[in-house]
């Protein structure tokens, strides 16, 4: 059974926090929080906090946070030899956080992004992630997905369109799409 | 404030609990890699890895994994049936120093690697290594710059199948090498390109190779060699030019079968050496060998 960290936990809380206050004081904007556990069948469980408020919904621009945790050992992707930075010092895998500037809402589905701005492996920080969001109905469970890209590809919250994101249905958790 | 500090852990607890008492969720069918990648995504067509290492992980028993674009993809290790597969673009291995593939699976299992470039720099050790698994399927590959064997069949205590079609492998010092301590390993090439190596197809203890419509040119030693007492190779319709020795059963039991072959330009065409056995049906093609070399009997029958 993989290992649920402190840090983990209180990330995970601290996102339960921010899930309860967020909508509170943007009542009026759309909007997209939760906490999740997801598994992809390695094994591995990511946890995600995350909240993301829209400043214009025609721009699409937002603001909120993400953390990320995963606890996998992040292996060393430079195949080329292209000079990527290694990453064997990495063995508990990456936790990160960003700034979301970026939030697409279509009835219960969300898409956010914005940069990484801290992150426990150097090469993470600058890069876009975006998070996809499906508010599940009593007849279905939350699914959630996620992707890191590099800074030059200069990915946001249009770059797929939404039904191209396939979503993973969350292990436990809330995720909570309001337009 | 104890009760308050009891009925807080008591959440906690609960908290963590709900949080570790999951279900194992099911693995992609497909996932995907991509030149810009990373490893801590899912591995979707939206969020694709860095590298098939990375992707294996998390791509179901008997599922595949695609490139979206053109890239190296690192070498892996493959312990499950799955698809490697870089149709329409340039899936790349560049494995420098190691092994582009090992397939070490169960005998159930069957892996393919199809449209994939594997690149050992000069100094990879072998392109494919198939140390176990049920069949393994090679199709239209690339294999180049290996210091030992471009595709390395070396099964132990096991049978296996190899498949080998559409494939081009060059600049190693063997390009294929079919062997097992017991049982039989079975290899069929089809449309199989091998140059410049020292060896071209080596079949060894229980080797069983049937070889069709593929070249050999350019091997200082030997296009086809059989070097064990239970080697057999069926060699039909193939082109041998410029070896050391077309096709060569080096020791007393190994058995080669040629039909519809044609040897041009080699130092020998074919060679039988102490006691083995080189059958032929009389369609094969001599032409510029230095020695063209001599068959023996039984002929093969032709009906």
């Amino acid at each position: 059974m993989p290992n649920i960290s402190t840090g983990s936990l209180v990330a995970t809380l601290l996102a339960t926090t921010i899930m309860t206050t967020a909508p509170l004081t943007h009542a009026w904007a759309a909007s997209t929080t939760g906490h999740a556990v997801v598994d992809v069948g390695d094994e591995v469980l990511r946890i995600v906090s995350f909240s993301a408020t829209s400043l214009n919904q025609e721009e699409g621009t937002a603001t909120g946070q993400v953390d990320f945790h995963d606890p996998n050992a992040t292996a060393d992707q430079d195949v080329d030899g292209t000079g990527d930075p290694a990453l064997e010092d990495a063995p508990a895998g990456v936790r990160l956080q960003a700034n979301v500037d970026c939030l697409w809402v279509d009835g219960n589905q969300a898409v956010l992004g914005g940069q990484v701005t801290t992150a426990s492996v150097s090469r993470y920080v600058g890069m876009w992630v975006l998070l996809y969001v499906e508010d599940g109905d009593q007849a279905s469970r939350d699914r959630f997905s996620w992707g890191f890209y590099p800074v030059e590809t200069d990915t946001g919250c249009g770059s797929f369109p939404v039904v191209a994101h396939s979503g993973i249905e969350i292990e436990s958790g809330q995720l909570r799409v309001q337009q | 404030m104890r009760t308050a500090r009891i009925i807080l852990t008591l959440v906690a607890v609960l908290f963590v609990t709900s949080l570790l008492a999951t279900e194992a969720h099911a693995q992609a069918t497909r996932t995907w890699v991509s030149g810009v990648g990373d490893d801590a995504n899912p591995c979707s067509r939206t969020a694709p890895c860095k590298t098939f290492a990375g992707a294996i992980s998390k791509t179901a028993a008997g599922g595949e994994i695609s490139a979206l674009d053109p890239g190296g993809f690192g070498a892996v290790t493959i312990t499950k049936a799955i698809t490697i597969n870089g149709d329409g673009t340039l899936a790349g291995i560049l494995n420098a120093g190691s092994n582009g593939i090992v397939i070490n699976a169960l005998t159930t299992d069957k892996v393919i690697i199809r449209n994939v470039s594997i690149n050992g720099a000069t100094s990879g050790i072998n392109g494919i290594r198939y140390l176990a698994g049920g069949q393994v399927v090679v199709d239209n590959v690339t294999i180049s710059g290996c210091t030992t064997t471009g595709i390395d069949m070396s099964l132990t205590a096991t049978s296996g199948n190899l498949h080998v079609r559409d494939t081009r492998i060059t600049k190693c010092t063997t390009g294929i090498n079919v062997t097992t301590t017991s049982g039989a390993a079975v290899a069929v090439l089809d449309n199989v390109r091998i140059d410049q190596m020292t060896n071209g197809v080596t079949v060894g203890a229980n080797g069983r190779a049937a070889i069709r419509n593929s070249s050999f040119a350019n091997h200082s030693s030997n296009a086809v060699l059989l070097s064990a007492a239970t080697s057999i190779a069926n060699v039909f319709g193939n082109m041998f030019a410029h070896n050391g020795t077309g096709v060569r059963a080096n020791v007393s039991g190994a058995s080669a079968r040629i039909s519809g072959n044609g040897f041009f330009n080699n130092s020998t065409g074919i060679l039988a050496v102490g006691g083995a056995a080189m059958n032929s049906d009389g369609t094969n093609v001599f032409g510029g060998n230095s020695t063209d070399g001599a068959t023996t009997l039984p002929a093969l029958l032709r009906q």
